[in-house]
Parts: structure tokens; C-alpha cells; sequence
């Protein structure tokens, strides 16, 4: 049994790619003010395998230009203390691990934020190069899909879509 | 023993088969870092009401206020003496500016149109905090200057009953002495802001507070004053909340020549982007904390002259931003 366990136990995973530190951007743009905040210390995994990816985006971490704007976004926009992260996780559509340079792809998967989960499918850009990963893209959400309450007096202000546009160096992970 | 040790072994290793079988979004709960985490927006706003609140704003953030009270006089004998057209009788103000040298110290300066200058420096020496390093509330240390460049009648007014004492010039009106120096017509505010962030809506402060005066104009008044002052907030919505504070000002720690009251207040705060607004009913004209704290010359309730309207106007300005 124990022999056993220490078989399964160690069995390194050799297909999968961890960043710690993918960076994960926002934009809206609006007409009185542009907002934009920046995250990065993102977490992010790919297991080539298995085709798929998964992010993990802790909300509190987003750096705004302006710093009421931030204690804002977390304390009346995202409720940060309520969903402290978002998250993605989903496949990539006809991937071919391990092809050296840059392929585009599209990735099927679900996001959640503020506990809400909607299908996306976001292009993105993977490169192979040296036994590492790098996939980046941008994605728009709607501002409406996640519940995210804008006050009737900022409506005309604030653009109803975000840009979201993401950049994660992979190393092979090693636990 | 060693079948202990082999027992825990096989657990553990059972553990680590268990984690491999999870899914990718598992896997990165697991690579989170322990963190430590600021609680921010315990009051929010700078002011609970009239008082200060535990909170600074960031580096290079300079907030700008307009501050005022507006009330109606009592009726004398039945007669009332002048109405304003304005919806009340009597309107006071204070214009400050509060600018956030580092994430930690602030400083703030205001001029009220009674005469009163005023200027502070905030401190915040403990955070509340949790995750990985918890605290369990904040202070904030508060030291004010206030400054009396006319005299304030409060006491007269409440003392004689004569409003005609108003015009006998042989009577102190105000409880420094306003023929003094500068050092005569300064009083020193010292205050801890201890306060917890109980929950995401509620937010509780408690305020030991003293202050000296630097001079009296009647010799019974003590010449320092010591209170403690009680705050809350709860957060109705998003961007609205209830605020109220008191303070209690022990007997002999108060004004002798003049009956006062701990002051008291209750409202909403609402903010939105770079504004925030307080509005709340108290029953003091007045700005500065030596002024609400010791010098409240009337109790709260309904009536005019006893029935104040607050509210606190502000704005924020970033004028250093991050990157």
C-alpha cells in the first residue's frame, strides 16, 4: 500500500505550465475619465495534455492610477471581500502542444466574477519557444452580465464594456 | 511509533494523490499566497460627522471640503425675530482641504466663517488587518490646533439670559481669552481614533479625546478637558451609509461657567466617485473639536436653535498617481 501511494505520490507532472506573476490589464473608456488598473500577480496554470488553462485573478490586487478609484472598485463595484477572486477555466480549441513559435487560438471556457459565471470564447495568442509558454489576448465583457451596479448619476460616464487584455509567461511547473 | 510515523506517511502521501486529482482552478488555490490584508473603507469618508474618523486618504491625494450647519433661532416670547428666506435662519461654514503626504500622514488646514482657524496632523500608526498577520483594529492619532481670531459667544448666550448682555462689552462672550495672545487664543485637540471594521457594514470608533485650552476667560473652567467619543457606521448600500457619534464629556472635565452637552450626531453618507456627501441632523453651528466637544451650549432635539443641519461637502483630487 504504502509502496503504492509513494508511486502515484511523486509522479511529477511534467505537463503542466504555472506564471505566478501573468499580468492582467483593464480599460474602459469613457467620456469624462479613462479607467484603467493593473494586475500582476496572476495566477495562471496550463496543462497541454490536457488542452486546457485556468486563471486565478484576486481582485484586491488590481492597481488603479487613481487610489479612491480603487477602494471604490473594491469596496462598491466588485465587492472584493465577497468575490475575492475571478477565475477562467477552459479548453483550447484545436491546440497543438508543443508546436515551436506562435499559433492563435481560440479558448472555450467559463469566467466568473463576482460569482457569476457566463460562457466566453477569447482569442488568443500561444507561443512555444525554448520549453516555455506565453498566451496573450484581450477580451471585452459587459459590465451588466456580472451585476456590477453602475449609480444612474455616473451611467452616461462610464463605458457598459471593460477591455480586458492579458499577457502570461509560463514555466514548467514544478511542485 | 515507527507504525505511527508510517500511518501519517501514508496519509499524507494520499493527501498529495488527492490534490493531483483536482481539477487546473484547485490546483491554483493551492499556489495562492498567504497574504496580509489591509481593511480599507472603514468609515470611508474623513469626518464621521462633525468629528474625525479613523480613516487618511492616499499618498498625494488632496481632498477639498465645504462644511455647513444650517439652523432656525428660537422664537422669543412667542415673537419670532428674524427669518431668513432660505429655508433657515442662520447658516455657518468651514472650507478646508485635507492633502495625504503618504499612505500613513495627513495633514489638514480650514477656516470656519465664525473666525475659527484650524489645522491637523493625522497619523495612522496601526492598521487593521487580516489574512496571514492580523490586527484587530486601527488608531489614528490626531493632533489639531484651533485658533480663535473673534471671540465666540457661546457662553454669554447661555449664561445671561438677557439677550441684551449681548451689547455689554465688560462681559466675556467666549471662554478664552480673546484679548490675549496668540498662544492665549489656540487650543490643542489630542486625539486616538481606535476603531474596528466589525463586518463589511458595520464600523464602530471609539475616540478618547483631550483637549487644553490656552487660556480661560472665566477662572472656574478647567483648563483641560478630557471626553471620549463613540462612532458608527453601517452600510446600506453601495454608496450609502448611516453615520453617528457622541461624545461624553465628564462633569468635571467640562466647561463650569456654561452648561454644555456632549455633542451628537446622526446622518447618511453618500459618495460616488470623487464626491461624498454627509448629511445629518446635531445641534452645534460650530467646526472645530474644542468648539462641538466643550462648547455645545444647547441639547439635541426638534426644537429651533436646538435643531442643526449638517452637511459636509467633499471632493478628492489625485494629484500624484501611481505609475
Amino acid at each position: 500500500m504504502l509502496f503504492v501511494s509513494i508511486c502515484f505520490g511523486f509522479t511529477k507532472p511534467k505537463n503542466q505550465y504555472l506564471t505566478r506573476n501573468g499580468q492582467v490589464t483593464f480599460f474602459s473608456y469613457a467620456s469624462a475619465e479613462n479607467i484603467k488598473a493593473e494586475n500582476n500577480e496572476v495566477l495562471s496554470i496550463l496543462d497541454v495534455n490536457k488542452e486546457k488553462i485556468a486563471v486565478n485573478i484576486l481582485m484586491r490586487a488590481f492597481e488603479f492610477e487613481k487610489s479612491l478609484m480603487q477602494e471604490h472598485f473594491n469596496d462598491s463595484y466588485i465587492e472584493s471581500d465577497l468575490y475575492p477572486r475571478a477565475t477562467f477555466e477552459g479548453t483550447i480549441l484545436n491546440f497543438k502542444p508543443r508546436l515551436k513559435g506562435s499559433q492563435t487560438k481560440f479558448i472555450k471556457g467559463d469566467f466568473t466574477l463576482r460569482g457569476i459565471t457566463k460562457p466566453v470564447k477569447i482569442k488568443a495568442d500561444i507561443n512555444y519557444n525554448d520549453g516555455e509558454y506565453t498566451i496573450s489576448g484581450e477580451t471585452t465583457i459587459d459590465v451588466k452580465d456580472y451585476k456590477i451596479k453602475i449609480p444612474q448619476i455616473l451611467a452616461s460616464k462610464i463605458a457598459k464594456t471593460v477591455k480586458i487584455s492579458f499577457n502570461f509567461k509560463y514555466e514548467p511547473y514544478e511542485k | 511509533m515507527k507504525s505511527n510515523i508510517t500511518l501519517i506517511l501514508t496519509l499524507l502521501l494520499f493527501i498529495s494523490n488527492a490534490v493531483k486529482a483536482q481539477d487546473l482552478l484547485d490546483q491554483l488555490y493551492f499556489e495562492e499566497k498567504k497574504k496580509t490584508v489591509l481593511t480599507e473603507s472603514t468609515f470611508k469618508m474623513l469626518r464621521i460627522g462633525f468629528s474625525h474618523s479613523v480613516e487618511t486618504r492616499k499618498k498625494g491625494v488632496l481632498e477639498v471640503s465645504a462644511y455647513t450647519r444650517y439652523w432656525n433661532i428660537p422664537e422669543i416670547e412667542g415673537v419670532t425675530t428674524e427669518r431668513s428666506n432660505f429655508g433657515s435662519d442662520r447658516a455657518s461654514a468651514r472650507f478646508g482641504a485635507d492633502y495625504a503626504l503618504n499612505n500613513n500622514l495627513s495633514i489638514g488646514a480650514g477656516w470656519s466663517n465664525n473666525g475659527v482657524y484650524d489645522g491637523y496632523l493625522k497619523y495612522r500608526l496601526i492598521r487593521q488587518k487580516t489574512g496571514e498577520k492580523k490586527t484587530p483594529f486601527s488608531l489614528t492619532l490626531l493632533g489639531a490646533l484651533s485658533h480663535r481670531s473673534r471671540e465666540i459667544g457661546n457662553v454669554s448666550l447661555s449664561n445671561n439670559p438677557d439677550p441684551s448682555d449681548i451689547y455689554n462689552s465688560s462681559i466675556p462672550k467666549g471662554s478664552v481669552n480673546i484679548n490675549g495672545g496668540l498662544r492665549d487664543k489656540t487650543n490643542f485637540i489630542g486625539q486616538f481614533l481606535i476603531a474596528r471594521k466589525l463586518d463589511r457594514n458595520l464600523s464602530v470608533q471609539i475616540s478618547p479625546t483631550i483637549i487644553a485650552r490656552g487660556s480661560n476667560a472665566f477662572e472656574e473652567d478647567p483648563e483641560v478637558h478630557l471626553a471620549l467619543g463613540f462612532g458608527g457606521r453601517y452600510k446600506l448600500g453601495k454608496h450609502v451609509s448611516i453615520a453617528s457619534e457622541y461624545f461624553y464629556v465628564p462633569k468635571q472635565y467640562a466647561l463650569q461657567s456654561l452648561e454644555t452637552f456632549g455633542p451628537f450626531s446622526l446622518g447618511v453618507n453618500w459618495e460616488v466617485s470623487k464626491v461624498q456627501i454627509q448629511m445629518f441632523l446635531t445641534h452645534t453651528g460650530d467646526f472645530s473639536e474644542d468648539l462641538v466637544i466643550t462648547e455645545t451650549p444647547v441639547n439635541f432635539n426638534t426644537k429651533d436653535g436646538n435643531l442643526f443641519f449638517g452637511w459636509n461637502f467633499s471632493y478628492v483630487f489625485h494629484l500624484k498617481k501611481n505609475k
